[in-house]
């Protein structure tokens, strides 16, 4: 386990300084403005700088296996979109809003995202949940536990945690890539980390954290 | 400030965003409700938890895998946008075909008529 904690607190700070690092937002508008003007090797730079948090974000949204394919995705349609870019943006949240989306495509394609139905669904299949938990909790796996429970909520919930609790993205990069306000922002991070809460909390002592 | 109350406000209370007032009357129901007292640890544990996801690596040849899968994307829009042209072109290729063809069929029968008067008259 602490192991575990220790390669975390480095992967995170990885990623937060990759995504949003005080000089992030300077670097990236260069990056961008050389990109625009023909420079292919800056978006080598760009796609080097985001493509972990990028990769990450896609293989706990989607999977581990369309990880790789989803980075391509919304690498190819910043690409082609960057034109659209505003600079007055953060460049990091406007990734991540593409990737977002990449997300959901892929997510509906499979039938695996109705945002109406995710619900009762979740409920329908609660029998199958506890025992993919107990699969993981059998590997005594914190990650493979906590990837789990992430599964079972709803990509909407999962796309908030996601980007709160493991990008650390503030609320007002939030907002930017969820497109609401602050407030909308705020209520969705309240809803979602309760029904994480509800589907993690019955393992919370077995896996090591204390309630 | 009730459990409803409470639980409404309990993101901000975690993240220490709550004002001066809320966060007394927030901390004192904390206090005083068993059962607030544990959603708040257990909320706290639960996002404890996220702490657990490891980073994944990428990998390592996904820049190369990208500069062919864009290459192999743009290739594919290009022959959907040349396909419209084509297909325009095609068509007016047979169009122009269609209409030599014509062209000749009438003036190889008037080439014939006008022997055949010639060859009536000598």
């Amino acid at each position: 386990m602490g192991d575990e904690k220790e390669m975390n607190s480095n992967g995170e700070a990885v990623l937060k300084s990759e995504v949003s690092g005080p000089l992030a937002g300077t670097e990236d508008a260069g990056l961008v403005e050389r990109f625009r003007s023909g420079d292919m090797t800056a978006f080598e730079e760009i796609f080097k700088k985001y493509q972990k948090p990028i990769y990450n974000f896609a293989a706990r949204m989607v999977s581990a296996q369309e990880a790789a394919d989803v980075t391509q995705d919304a690498f190819y349609s910043a690409m082609k979109a960057i034109e659209t870019y505003d600079k007055e943006r953060r460049f990091s949240t406007w990734l991540f809003a593409i990737a977002k989306n990449r997300c959901y495509d892929i997510l509906r394609r499979k039938g695996r995202i109705s945002f109406q139905q995710y619900d009762d669904r979740s409920r329908h299949a609660a029998g199958t949940g506890s025992s993919r938990v107990e699969d993981a909790l059998a590997k005594t796996e914190l990650a493979d536990v906590v990837e789990t429970c992430l599964l079972q909520i709803a990509p909407q919930d999962r796309l908030v945690i996601l980007l709160r609790d493991f990008h650390q993205f503030s609320h007002e990069e939030m907002s930017e890539v969820l497109q609401a306000s602050i407030a909308s922002v705020k209520s969705r991070i309240h809803r979602a980390r309760m029904r994480f809460k509800e589907k993690i909390k019955p393992h919370l002592d077995r896996i090591g954290i204390r309630p | 400030m009730d459990c409803t109350e409470f639980r409404r406000l309990q993101t901000e209370y975690v993240e220490g965003t709550l004002n001066e007032a809320s966060k007394k009357e927030a901390a004192d129901h904390v206090g005083a409700c068993e059962a607030c007292a544990q959603e708040v640890k257990a909320y706290v544990a639960s996002v404890k938890a996220m702490a657990a996801l490891s980073v994944r690596e990428p990998p390592p040849d996904l820049w190369e895998r990208f500069q062919e899968y864009a290459s192999a994307r743009e290739r594919t829009e290009r022959v959907r946008a040349w396909g419209w042209v084509r297909a325009l072109f095609r068509w007016r290729f047979s169009e122009v075909c269609k209409g030599i063809i014509i062209f000749m069929n009438v003036t190889c029968e008037t080439a014939t008529r006008k022997l055949q008067k010639y060859v009536v008259e000598a």
